[in-house]
């Protein structure tokens, strides 16, 4: 009777994961280049009582045996690297990448991060950095008198010093793609590192081979789909119920068993 | 004393006890890619089953004294758990767009290969690994169609990029254009060959090697997966039925109580 109710509880338990899971994606339903996770369930060790082709009786044998499953368990947390729908912004440090690749970005440790999230700012050095203040690697430091910075789609960074000037090149936007961008970690606001999962990044142009071109003053919005979300919630949360009740049986069940005498 | 039929009522209960497990197991994995139902089965045991069959003495006269005859036990009969029997029923498929997710409607499992040898699955969820080889979420390759013999190796997917990377309606597939061969979908001759392993995965049983033959009427869906073939509203009465029978084998089990109270407190008083 404990079986049914530990089983009943790993539903619980797994629904409670799809629920944060889906909410998570909710939550980030508007965040630049947030890529949606879905959990993935996989059924538990399954315990035979009777094993195929044991005797039942002098002249009877099992054909099948029987076989009693565990529950259940969130297996994985698959991330969807699809492309999210991009917007425009007209800011000109504001890029997206329209196709694969990830920009890096180097934390004060000088580690690589990688991210879909194209809203680089400058900072008090005139260095490209992102919001957290990660420096945009390969570094691109802006002069003071800047009258505008363009970016063309092969990302090169072209400086405009005045009207009559020609433009001046001061850096190159080089992106970085995994085997598996599912495998990569997600470390939080917006940013991923590579894992034994996802290979080690192969780092090259925008628009050349299989790497997206870039595109100047546009953001990518998240790849969230509200309805298909909110069907998940649905599906999640009844699920859940169906598994209290289970749960609820089990119980009036032992409940009767203490009450024989 | 009258405990003899004690016993009968009490297999009832263990009966449904591990029907209720089952339905438990069956719920919990209602939203588990691929993950096939079971049914518990119960069939009577007789007692007689216990004893060295003996030929049964017919009676020949009209019935009198002598037209009995032992009946070794079989006045007597649990139930008894008979096996779980997991229906193989096509689960619905989800549209998701995700090209690592492969779906297979009518029959058929996957190979996929696992440290302890190759295994079947339903469960479409596939991704890449660090080395491009599509696996599933242990870990394990998926397999191509193979001779026997041919080294595991030559039979894994290979995939790059995966928005390059496509299955057609009969499993073929191809990587950047260029087809990679052919999916392999097994199927067992015998229903039973198969036997759930955990982590969505079935393995053969013992004395059915070699049963699994290629599947000829499997169409696979690219970016779809197979859902759990469990329906909650069939399971929930399930339940309610379990739940009341094993209801019914307590009042059976206090009924013989009552009768034993009685056996050993006002029987000895009537004197």
């Amino acid at each position: 009777m404990l079986k049914a109710l530990n089983t009943s509880a790993t539903g619980m338990q797994a629904q409670q994961s799809n629920m944060e899971v889906v909410s998570n994606n909710v939550a980030n339903a508007s965040t630049t280049g947030f890529k949606k996770a879905r959990a993935e369930f996989e059924d538990l060790l399954y315990q035979t009582e009777k094993a195929p082709g044991a005797a039942t009786g002098l002249n009877a044998v099992s054909p099948t045996g029987v076989q009693i499953g565990l529950g259940v368990k969130a297996g994985a947390v698959q991330r969807d690297h699809a492309i999210g729908g991009s917007k425009q912004t007209g800011h000109p440090f504001d890029m997206a990448i329209l196709g694969k690749g990830f920009f890096q970005v180097m934390n004060e440790d000088g580690e690589i991060m990688y991210t879909r999230n194209g809203e680089f700012k400058r900072n008090e050095q005139g260095k490209l950095v992102d919001k957290n203040g990660n420096l945009f690697y390969p570094e691109v430091t802006l002069p003071t008198d800047t009258v505008d910075v363009r970016v063309n789609s092969r990302g090169s960074i072209e400086l405009i010093r005045d009207q009559t000037s020609k433009p001046e090149v001061i850096g190159q936007v080089e992106l970085a793609t995994f085997i598996n961008p599912a495998g990569l970690k997600a470390l939080g606001k917006n940013n991923f590192s590579p894992t034994a999962a996802s290979g080690n990044p192969q780092t090259g142009l925008p628009g050349r081979g299989h790497f997206g071109a870039v595109a100047q003053g546009e953001l990518e919005g998240s790849n969230v789909n509200i309805a298909e979300e909110m069907v998940n919630m649905i599906t999640s949360q009844r699920t859940y119920e169906t598994n209290a009740k289970v749960m609820q049986a089990a119980d009036q069940m032992l409940q009767m068993i203490n009450n024989l005498r | 004393m009258s405990t003899k039929g004690i016993y009968t009522a009490v297999s009832g209960a263990v009966a449904h006890n591990a029907k209720l497990e089952t339905i438990a197991n069956n719920i919990a994995n209602a939203n588990t890619p691929g993950f096939k139902k079971d049914k518990q089965l119960f069939r009577e045991y007789l007692t007689s089953y216990e004893k060295q069959p003996t030929v049964l003495e017919t009676p020949k006269v009209p019935a009198s004294i002598d037209s009995f005859y032992p009946i070794n036990g079989g006045d007597k009969s649990f139930v008894d758990t008979d096996g779980t029997s997991t229906s193989f029923e096509q689960g619905a498929l989800k549209l998701t767009g995700n090209p690592l997710d492969i779906g297979i409607e009518g029959e058929g499992f996957f190979e996929v290969l696992t440290p302890s040898g190759v295994r079947f699955t339903r469960n479409g969820h596939f991704t890449l690994n660090a080395d491009g080889v599509v696996v599933n979420k242990q870990g394990h390759p998926l397999l191509l169609e193979g001779v026997e013999g041919q080294p595991f190796e030559e039979r894994f997917v290979q995939v790059d990029d995966q928005k390059d990377f496509s299955i057609t309606v009969k499993g073929d597939i191809f990587v950047s254009g260029a087809n990679f061969g052919r999916l392999s979908l097994k199927v067992p001759t015998e229903k039973d060959a198969l036997m759930k392993q955990g982590n969505s995965l079935y393995t053969i049983r013992e004395n059915f090697e070699n049963q699994m033959i290629n599947a000829t009427q499997a169409r696979i869906h690219q970016g779809s997966f197979e859902q759990s073939n469990v329906n909650i509203v069939q399971e929930m009465t399930e339940m309610i039925n379990a739940t009341r029978v094993f209801e019914s084998t307590q009042k059976a089990i206090q009924a013989y109580d009552q009768m034993n109270q009685k056996l050993t407190n006002d029987v000895p008083r009537l004197r």
